[in-house]
């Protein structure tokens, strides 16, 4: 077995027993901040697929995430409200259901991927990245200046959304259905690392050139992933709305870009679980350096530094090592 | 009379007051291997560019497979089955020779929109793939990185990967580029067989492989073409003796 896959495994292994044990002694709270881990985490895979197996530096991957927390927002008010979302032509209720929310947050984030994409992939380097930044700017401000769902105060939603056969609000059942789609979605970006796309897609960040000269149009691999990569870290959004059980403008701050870019960063770029171990890492500082200083994220910046100048392969990287060419 | 697979008609470039391409025509014939020589700054890798698709001539036409391909871009000429390699080794240095390789047989074949399965465990990919791998004399290195490959077996991962594509024509920028004598001989060896396959357009500075393989040659010098002919007859040529090898000669 490769040593990426180990340390892989006793990654997903260890995260799964830490709120079960959390939960048998008792400590609610640990549970919650694993379930961000979780959530966390998932946004990154969706941006992972973008920047790591891509290339594409985006810096507005919250535009994303935002839609996907809007999307669960703004259904969920509306059924908290009995108030139809549209009443012609045809009538559009609200709806309180979590699979429902969560393809709608990937139908509107995949969406918004394409013409967000067909838009900036035209563009690369730091161009790229400041095309991506305003995008989700624009939908920052959009929904601060936008009355109807909650301005600049956001939305509160009070009873979190349905899942058959699950009592959501019960935080370790919360706990599972975000984990298992983090799962889900670690399985279908490792599928897809080493499929025929993934392989190009990898072989495009490295030398767009010689993949043009293969008769495969670098636009067409980079636009596909960067809608796969939108619907990942919509869904996310619209988990992370659950479980605040609040959404407002912030999720599409550059803030937020740019925190799920450091789980990513920190975790090994390109590497399939290095969002995961980022996002980890990442709570596990806000929460244990928060306690120390409200100026923990000082400390963060001296890390990130530290693995951008020394660690490249992130956390992932620096344990399993080099990257193997898998076969 | 063979068939006339390239065929470039007045093609010119400029750049600034730079005319890199001046009415630039030539045939690539079914079967043939054409060499272009040219000392530096004659305008090769212009040309090389315009032919490929990644620059568009100012004027002129380049037709390919009797078709006018102009307009079309790199993408699109690949697909037709022109097979480039780069002046500068070409190929995607964190992957495995057999990964470079696969890349381009999924790019001939289409398949690389394919999301789930694993790319190299297609058993079509893989023969497919290591026959190309065999033929361009890198048997028992497709695990290597392409990073870690000697230069030369660099340049032959470049060979198979213009063979996966099938190519009905080569577009070969200086293969022997970074050789050693060795490696010159091997590699014009395998240049030899590859012509079998498709007819080769073959830029190339080192004239003992140019006069032993080349059934025609043509000589660029600042943009234009001076001289096209047999290998006999560029080697009587006063001119090109003049212009080009004669440097060479007196050196």
């Amino acid at each position: 077995m490769r040593r990426e896959t180990i340390v892989n495994l006793v990654l997903a292994a260890g995260f799964v027993l830490v709120p079960l044990v959390a939960w048998m002694i008792d400590e609610p709270f640990v549970v919650t901040l694993a379930t961000r881990v979780a959530i966390l985490a998932l946004a990154g895979i969706g941006l992972n697929i973008a920047l790591g197996y891509g290339g594409l530096v985006s810096f507005g991957h919250a535009a994303f995430f935002g839609l996907g927390g809007y999307a669960m927002g703004v259904l969920a008010s509306h059924a908290q409200s009995f108030s139809p979302m549209l009443t012609w032509p045809v009538e559009i209720s609200g709806t309180k259901s979590m699979l429902v929310i969560w393809l709608v947050a990937i139908a509107v984030s995949g969406l918004a991927a394409l013409v967000i994409g067909i838009l900036s992939l035209r563009t690369t380097g730091v161009y790229f990245i400041m095309i991506t930044l305003a995008f989700a700017q624009m939908l920052y401000y959009f929904t601060v200046s936008w009355p109807a769902y909650g301005g600049e105060d956001g939305l509160s939603i009070y009873v979190r959304n349905s899942f058959p056969g699950l009592n959501t609000l019960d935080p370790i059942q919360f706990f599972a259905i975000c984990t298992a789609l983090l799962f889900i979605a670690l399985f279908l970006s490792g599928r897809l690392s080493r499929s025929p796309f993934g392989l190009a897609l990898q072989s495009v960040r490295q030398n767009p050139e010689r993949v043009e000269a293969t008769g495969i149009r670098p636009f067409d691999l980079r636009l596909t992933a960067f809608v796969i990569s939108g619907m990942i870290t919509g869904l996310a959004g619209a988990l992370f709305a659950d479980l605040n059980r609040f959404v407002s403008p912030s999720m599409f701050s550059w803030h937020t870009s740019g925190e799920i870019m450091v789980f990513v960063i920190l975790g090994g770029v390109g590497r399939l679980f290095g969002p995961l171990a980022g996002a980890a890492l990442f709570i596990l500082l806000e929460h244990w350096l928060g306690g120390f200083t409200t100026y923990w994220q000082f400390l963060l910046g001296l890390l990130l530094l530290g693995v951008v100048l020394f660690f490249r392969g992130g956390l992932i990287g620096t344990i399993a090592g080099r990257e193997v060419a898998h076969d | 009379m063979t068939d006339t697979v390239l065929s470039v008609r007045n093609i010119s470039k400029s750049f600034g007051a730079l005319l890199a391409s001046n009415d630039i025509s030539l045939d690539l014939m079914a079967g043939e291997i054409h060499a272009l020589i040219g000392p530096n700054g004659a305008g090769k890798s212009t040309l090389i560019k315009q032919i490929a698709g990644s620059l568009t001539p100012d004027s002129g036409t380049v037709e390919f497979l009797g078709r006018d391909v102009t307009t079309l871009d790199t993408v699109a000429r690949a697909r037709m089955g022109l097979g480039r390699s780069f002046q500068v080794s070409s190929v995607i240095p964190d992957f495995t020779v057999f990964q470079n390789v696969a890349l381009a047989v999924q790019g001939f074949r289409r398949t690389t929109f394919r999301f789930f399965r694993p790319a190299l465990g297609d058993v079509a990919i893989r023969k497919a793939s290591m026959r190309h791998i065999d033929r361009a004399g890198l048997a028992g290195r497709e695990a290597i990185r392409a990073s870690d490959l000697a230069h030369g077996e660099r340049r032959r991962l470049e060979i198979a990967m213009a063979l996966a594509l099938e190519p009905k024509a080569f577009l070969l920028d200086e293969p022997m580029a970074g050789m050693g004598p060795d490696g010159s001989k091997e590699m014009t060896a395998i240049l030899d067989e590859l012509r079998r396959e498709a007819p080769i357009l073959l830029v190339e500075h080192d004239m003992d492989a140019v006069f032993a393989l080349a059934d025609r040659i043509s000589v660029l010098v600042y943009g234009q073409v001076i001289a096209t002919g047999t290998v006999d007859e560029i080697r009587k040529s006063a001119e090109v003796r003049q212009a080009y090898l004669g440097d060479e000669a007196n050196a």
